[in-house]
């Protein structure tokens, strides 16, 4: 078929089809990212545990890598007779290291029948390594954190009222093209070159041998399980033998052939925690373009598709399609279009699927991305080179690297493969920073004195006077902000939180710099920012509300925030009634805009531990629903602790304009600034999508915004009344896929206030 | 000639039935017709008028500002003297919960033309702007200097008529505009007069007027289940859709009960209330149409 035609569907293959069941059959029934647990049942061993314990004397790197490889050496081998690729994820474990912070404990395993009889064995073992286990802990943040605000309680308080410091996942993406074109060998034989230039790191690289030796060796077991499986069973010894020999081509050596890469990628996308790929369709591209291998019986189709369906049940993060090539041309090849086509076939939540929009970007591409939104996908979000470069040079990456992006995380944006942009260092929320400005400086809601003494809003005679208490109170907490953001990337440095991510980080090996420690090409610090939109909506009613139209006091606005409305019914009517941001309203989108320069601005005057610059980020739902509860009433007419505006775009409902007047208003911002990635999520109820010329308008509506300052849409296409019905029934609505901050998500997963803030999107 | 006044009543931007494309629809305020199933009752009248949502009010008494005293709140209720009432605007404007609302605004062709304007990006080549109502051509130099500065500024017009003027009120716009959308309501005169007040030979005249004179067509045929879903209305379209050079489509629009709500905030009594037609019967309907013509019936 031709994958770029919307009107033809793809075929699953017999083969494809029966490794479709079984891969459906096993995957586990809640699909939520983070608490996705794939893979085999906790299994009560303690690798990390014992590797310390071995080696009481041996540097943390050394123990932290044998440990890795442990953990995998010691998880079981599953091979299935439908499998094309091979590689299971390990079971869950008290103690494993993740990329974001180090080594974690998980003590809620203790409950498992697997841990439950060792509680207290274990428990005491960890205690007596603790030191080493975990060189530096969260208490690293805390502590500095209290020291600056002389008390415990007080900042305990501004978690995730005001912030949350520190970072969060710390997703980056690996450089999958390197992957492919060293294999483990070349990696060694790079190790071995730069060893010798960097005698001070040389634990480290003792660290990255061990994980490599290991890697190849956990991947030989694959080999010998699936030779021992071809002998014990002849009717699919065939298969086995194939998987066998795909193993052992490339345990060491890189691949030559596609489904030798497909292997290759798949194993260490399993020891990456099957984080953010990057853009697939390129790296891809010459294994698929290349001549196929006669002895294998796969089509590339099919390894392609087999490699998805890995992606699909472990959960591959994002993965990004098209864009350009560096040198600026469109670089949309067969496989963007045959990736796609494996998606929509699909039909899933994961893996989720990014496609990069530029001016000259087929008008068969938007067209199969509009075909898949009508079909009910939320995936493909859809990204606009033009902003995102624009952002970039911002930065300052040269124009060539910059062509090369990649969106990872909930919807980040990075340089693949050698950069780490923390994803992210922290949240901040605006509104809690208006609230001080409006109240001297005091949370309303516990008449704690918090911020800066800069007023109350009886003491402010024009908007300009409270924009000056608001910057204050902004310029104040950010320094804090930043400041304890960057004991988030000691913590990451000190634990080694990306070791395994550092062997195809460039250019880490030749630094002799682990990724958290300036390792990579490209370091920035990003923040996301929540509450843009109430920030600008509040500015917005009172200029009108108070200044302009005088049909209010500051006196009586402070008696109606400090009684959350209530008995100023009233009141509260009149400042919702303002004009609100997300209506192509001049005053209200240029507070929005001035809210997001302040902030941009700000923290752009600091630089992250990992060496670069800060930039902006807004890809948050459910901190805006945090947030949100820890958010007093605001003159934009919001309640006490309402959801806040969601990601980038207008307060949930407040945009009444139309698509386009919101999409105006969205691409006015200074997005560039905020390349740390900025998430807008559309409404397209399917009626809009229904046919073929709708199709048409819509994907001319999105390009045009692409193209004129928005930096990405995500989309969601439930109608209201399908998400209403699926709070009642939520069994009939299990297909229902939704769009929260970055995250595609099933409806009848998401928690009620979550349902209840994407139904209100309808309003 | 941007100077010109139109009354205006809403401008929807975002359209996508009005026409080509991603649109912006102008309504223009005042209409000879009076159709039982309008669902646009706000645009009927010229003057500007008071829309009342009695379930938004808080009782606050802001309203209370009237120069006509049209207002009062006795025990918490709002009564609305709609009689003393001249539009002036100044309860809507005061108003804090969005309770009382004027509709009916005096814009400049330049004031709608910047709101057309946010909107270009969008258009690409066959989007733009489309005047509906109410009846544009009740206003033919506002509407005019309104399509000429649209087709200036590259943008695809389209007019949607009744046709029940005086074509010398739709001669002006015929060569500033792409396209007409064209009201065909009923085929039968008398019933044509009884539900809407029309008169079918005017209207027929105009159609075939503009067709002569070169115009582009989509006929627009409301389905108004016990009054136009008849076999003989059916072979009046396909006999008006024949007859004409420059008809593109034949759109269907199914009766929508979304006017009664409008009717009440205006104080109008509403005793016709068909029922909506089914998807199925609607495709049904287009079906046995499309056999019978050249160009494509669509559901819109």
């Amino acid at each position: 078929m031709k994958y770029d035609s919307s009107e033809d569907r793809i075929c699953f293959s017999p083969a494809i089809e029966a490794l479709h069941k079984a891969t459906f059959a096993r995957a586990k029934p809640n699909r939520v990212r983070e608490g996705t647990r794939t893979g085999p049942d906790p299994d009560g061993k303690t690798p990390f545990l014992d590797a310390f314990e071995r080696m009481p004397d041996a540097p943390y790197a050394v123990c932290l890598a044998h440990g890795i490889v442990d953990s995998w050496l010691e998880s079981p081998i599953i091979i299935d007779p439908t499998d094309l690729l091979v590689g299971a994820p390990r079971p869950l474990r008290v103690l494993f290291e993740h990329f974001s912070w180090g080594i974690q404990y998980h003590e809620e395993l203790f409950d498992d029948p697997a841990y439950a009889p060792q509680r207290e064995s274990i428990q005491a073992r960890i205690e007596k390594q603790a030191n080493r286990l975990f060189p530096l802990t969260k208490e690293h943040i805390r502590s500095e954190g209290i020291k600056i605000f002389g008390s415990e309680e007080l900042y305990d308080s501004l978690d995730s009222s005001l912030w949350w410091v520190g970072g969060y996942q710390g997703h980056t993406v690996p450089s999958y093209p390197e992957l492919l074109k060293l294999g483990l060998s070349g990696t060694m034989a790079k190790i071995d070159r730069y060893r010798a230039e960097h005698p001070d790191a040389e634990t480290l690289y003792d660290a990255l041998e061990i994980l490599l030796k290991g890697m190849s060796r956990w991947i030989l077991l694959y080999a010998e399980e699936s030779e021992k499986l071809a002998s014990i069973d002849p009717q699919h010894a065939a298969r086995y033998r194939l998987i066998a020999k795909n193993c052992r081509d490339i345990s060491w050596n890189a691949p030559r052939t596609l489904f030798q890469a497909a292997q290759l990628a798949w194993f260490y996308a399993l020891w990456d925690w099957v984080d953010c790929i990057g853009r697939a369709d390129q790296f891809f591209y010459p294994f698929y373009s290349a001549e196929a291998d006669p002895a294998v019986p796969f089509s590339r189709e099919e390894i392609i598709q087999a490699f998805w369906l890995r992606g699909f049940e472990h959960g591959f993060h994002n993965i990004t399609l098209s864009g350009v090539h560096s040198d600026g041309s469109d670089a949309t090849n067969e496989l963007t279009y045959l990736m796609l086509q494996t998606c929509r076939a699909l039909h899933e939540t994961h893996p989720r699927v990014s496609v990069r929009i530029h001016e000259n970007s087929p008008e068969e591409l938007l067209a199969l991305v509009v075909r898949m939104w009508s079909e009910g996908m939320s995936d493909p979000t859809v990204v606009s080179d033009a902003n995102v470069l624009k952002g970039l040079n911002r930065l300052n990456i040269p124009i060539e690297d910059a062509r090369d992006y990649c969106m990872l995380g909930c919807q980040e944006i990075e340089i693949p493969g050698r950069s780490n942009w923390g994803c992210e260092d922290g949240s901040f929320n605006l509104a809690k920073i208006f609230e001080l400005a409006a109240n001297d400086g005091k949370c309303r809601k516990t008449g704690r004195q918090i911020g800066l003494k800069t007023g109350k809003l009886v003491d402010f005679h024009s908007i300009d006077e409270l924009w000056d208490a608001y910057i204050a109170q902004m310029k104040f907490f950010t320094k804090h902000f930043i400041d304890l953001c960057n004991r988030g990337v000691e913590i990451r440095d000190a634990n080694l939180s990306k070791l395994v991510k550092m062997l195809y980080t460039l250019p880490c090996i030749e630094r002799g710099l682990n990724p958290d420690a300036g390792g990579p090409l490209y370091n920035p610090g990003v923040v996301e920012t929540a509450g843009s939109s109430a920030v600008a909506d509040s500015f917005t009613a009172i200029d009108t509300v108070v200044f302009r139209q005088h049909r209010m006091t500051m006196e009586t606005l402070d008696k109606a925030l400090a009684a959350n409305f209530k008995g100023y019914e009233r009141e509260r009517l009149l400042l919702l009634n303002a004009p609100k941001f997300g209506n192509d309203h001049p005053l209200a989108d240029q507070y929005c805009r001035r809210v997001l320069d302040a902030f941009w601005d700000e923290i752009a005057l600091y630089r992250s531990k990992r060496g670069g610059p800060f930039t902006g980020a807004c890809s948050l739902l459910e901190a805006g629903i945090t947030y949100g509860k820890n958010t007093w009433a605001m003159p934009d007419g919001r309640y006490a602790g309402e959801p806040l505006g969601n990601s980038i775009g207008p307060r949930t409902g407040a945009d009444h304009n139309g698509l386009t007047a919101m999409l105006n208003s969205v691409s006015s911002l200074p997005l560039d600034k905020g390349v740390g990635g900025t998430t807008l999520n559309v409404l397209l109820p399917a009626e809009l999508l229904k046919s073929e010329p709708l199709r048409r308008d819509i994907a001319q509506v999105i390009r045009s915004y692409l193209m004129n300052g928005g930096q990405m849409a995500q989309i969601t296409t439930a109608s209201r009344e399908e998400m209403l019905d699926a709070k009642v029934h939520p069994e009939r609505h299990g297909d229902l896929i939704v769009r929260i901050g970055g995250f595609s998500i099933r409806f009848v997963e998401l928690g009620e206030t979550s349902q209840d803030e994407i139904i209100a999107r309808y309003a | 000639m941007n100077e010109i006044i139109g009354n205006v009543f809403d401008i929807q931007r975002f359209s996508l039935h009005d026409g080509p494309g991603i649109r912006t629809t102008v309504f223009l305020k005042g209409c000879p017709l009076h159709c039982a199933w309008c669902h646009n009752p706000e645009g009927l009248r010229p003057e500007p008028q008071i829309l009342f949502r009695p379930e938004r009010c808080i009782g606050c008494g802001d309203c209370g500002i009237c120069p006509n005293d049209a207002h009062s709140l006795k025990d918490g209720l709002h009564r609305f003297e709609r009689s003393r009432c001249i539009g002036c605007g100044q309860c809507a404007e005061i108003c804090p919960a969005n309770a009382l609302t004027l509709t009916g605004k005096s814009m400049r062709v330049t004031d709608v033309m910047a709101l057309v304007r946010a909107d270009a990006r969008y258009y690409e080549n066959d989007g733009g702007v489309t005047l509906s109502g109410g009846e544009p051509a009740m206003q033919p130099d506002f509407s005019h200097a309104l399509l000429k500065s649209a087709k200036e500024e590259g943008f695809h017009t389209a007019v949607e008529t009744s046709g029940c003027v005086d074509f010398e009120r739709l001669r002006p716009l015929l060569p500033v505009t792409d396209l007409f959308l064209f009201d065909w309501k009923h085929s039968d005169a008398e019933q044509l007069m009884r539900y809407t007040g029309a008169s079918l030979e005017r209207i027929r005249a105009n159609l075939l007027t503009l067709d002569r004179l070169g115009a582009q067509i989509i006929l627009r045929c409301p389905i108004i289940p016990g009054v136009n879903d008849v076999r003989e209305h059916f072979n009046g379209i396909i006999e008006i859709a024949k007859s004409l050079r420059g008809c593109q489509a034949i759109h269907l629009e199914p009766y929508h009960a979304l006017g009664l709500s409008k009717a009440a905030q205006l104080g109008v009594k509403h005793s016709f209330t068909p029922s909506t037609p089914t998807a199925e019967s609607m495709e049904e309907m287009r079906q046995n149409l499309s056999q019978c013509l050249a160009v494509p019936v669509m559901i819109s």
